[in-house]
């Protein structure tokens, strides 16, 4: 369901720490990778991620919809973060010993 | 803008609608609207409903894209009028001569300059390019000066512009320089071109349909086997590997030469093309010109290479040669037209040899092409065969 820099791995990432709507991952995301999804991005990793039972609505009486991260989804998530890790640590020393 | 946002909310699938549309509101109510909002919710109305779309739909889809912007592509390309005139050569033998030398003089350096000056042709490019480069173009692309048929021995002289009036004026000046000098008739004067004779937006738009259809296959297919990747690699392996094959080949330039019998009686036609054409004619050319070195067979390949054929009811014949070498090719076609000439034959030029400034083969964009769309129906053969273990691995 993600790639690097996916935005369903930017979504995953957003509601590591918690609960939120539409409008406060787009912030957050924004935030933590200075990447602005736009709206129509944002909702096409939404409804992937809710489709693969990644992510699922919190119910709410806001018409601000919050998302909640699953069981599964959070141990894809540590799978995707673990190799890119990997792919961090191994550049790092690979540019320190060049 | 706003509002516009969320009349855009509707081109989404209808399933997808009754699940997210409030909540996408809520969200396009908290956003600064932008022309950047805006086209990333249609493109995001756009993926959702080829998520959805069946084969046909993906087709019709790109059919009428490819429509569209094959339309709008032919609006972009100016009309171009051609204005043709006819006249009859005096054929009687003193003034034959002349009427070679007219017709040579009528696309001469400084015939067409004056013409250029006098019409005010070629603005643009006269100010960019040299005047030298500017009479190329309009002797290559734009003056076609043809036999025809009916009436024999008739000339038929046309100027291609994209203002009609200017092309008619032009043909006018081209055909009064034949007429001033007394060497042939008028049978039809320069007409007003009504209709541009380019370009055909019909058939641009029929090729936008068929590309669009093709296009659109390929994605429906590729979408529905799940082999993107597989398919884009394989196509562009192919396509680079086509391309550098085509560029082994060496390229074939050709040249093409018009002569015309004077005579009345064409009987003797055949045996004139035969001498020109006859083993030890053949052989002078390959010694002279240093033809096909090294190969045996040498006097056999320029008579396959060396095409000298009549054009029916006209008492002209055309000579064409093709060789990898472009001035050798010229100068070939010049030595088998200076043979019917200088043999007191009865002949006149009417179409010089051409120095040929591109080659006719090989024709590299198709065989690129050809290597990708091979590419393509690898990918699918495989994946049919159940040989790839690709998958689209973020197809959710």
């Amino acid at each position: 369901v993600t790639r690097n820099n996916d935005p369903a791995l930017l979504v995953l990432a957003s509601l590591a720490n918690g609960d939120k709507h539409g409008y406060a991952m787009m912030e957050d995301i924004e935030r933590f990778s200075a990447i602005k999804l736009g709206p129509g991005t944002l909702y096409g990793a939404i409804t992937r991620l809710e489709e693969s039972g990644w992510i699922a609505p919190v119910p709410s009486e806001d018409r601000r919809q919050p998302y909640t991260l699953t069981a599964l989804g959070r141990k894809s998530l540590e799978s995707e973060l673990a190799a890119l890790d990997n792919v961090l640590k191994t550049a790092l020393r690979r540019l320190r010993h060049a | 803008m706003r509002r516009v946002l969320r009349d855009l909310i509707l081109l989404y699938p209808k399933a997808w609608r009754r699940r997210y549309q409030h909540e996408f509101e809520a969200l396009l109510g908290d956003v600064s609207p932008s022309w950047g909002t805006l086209f990333d919710v249609l493109g995001g109305a756009l993926k959702m409903q080829m998520k959805i779309w069946t084969p046909g739909k993906i087709v019709a889809a790109f059919a009428l894209t490819g429509v569209v912007g094959a339309a709008v592509y032919s609006l972009t390309i100016p009309n171009r009028y051609v204005s043709t005139a006819v006249v009859k050569l005096i054929t009687a033998p003193q003034e034959t001569g002349e009427a070679q030398a007219q017709l040579e003089r009528i696309l001469g350096r400084a015939s067409l300059q004056r013409i250029i000056n006098e019409q005010d042709l070629y603005k643009k490019e006269r100010t960019r390019e040299p005047i030298e480069d500017v009479i190329q173009q309009m002797k290559r692309e734009d003056i076609r000066i043809g036999i025809s048929a009916v009436p024999p021995g008739a000339v038929s002289i046309s100027f291609t512009s994209t203002d009609a009036a200017q092309a008619q004026r032009t043909t006018e000046r081209l055909t009064s320089q034949l007429l001033n000098a007394d060497v042939g008739q008028l049978l039809d004067a320069a007409n007003l071109p009504v209709r541009p004779a380019s370009p055909r937006r019909s058939r641009i738009i029929i090729m936008g349909l068929l590309l669009g259809v093709t296009v659109g296959m390929l994605f429906a297919l590729f979408t529905g086997l799940k082999v993107w990747k597989l398919a884009m690699a394989l196509g562009a392996a192919g396509f680079v590997l086509c391309a550098a094959v085509s560029y082994a080949v060496p390229d074939r330039f050709s040249s093409t030469a018009a002569l015309r019998y004077k005579a009345e009686d064409t009987s003797r036609l055949r045996e004139m093309t035969g001498a020109v054409t006859s083993s030890e004619s053949l052989h002078a050319m390959v010694v002279k010109f240093g033809l096909y070195p090294n190969d045996p067979g040498a006097d056999r390949k320029l008579s396959e290479h060396l095409h000298i054929q009549e054009i029916p009811n006209t008492r002209a014949i055309t000579i064409q040669f093709d060789y990898p070498d472009q001035r050798i090719v010229q100068r070939v076609t010049q030595n088998v037209v200076s043979l019917f000439v200088k043999q007191n034959w009865n002949f006149e030029v009417i179409d010089a040899p051409n120095f040929p400034q591109n080659p006719y083969s090989p024709n590299r964009a198709v065989i690129a092409g050809g290597g990708l769309f091979l590419g393509f129906l690898a990918a699918v053969a495989l994946r049919m065969t159940g040989r790839s273990g690709h998958s689209v691995a973020a197809g959710v």
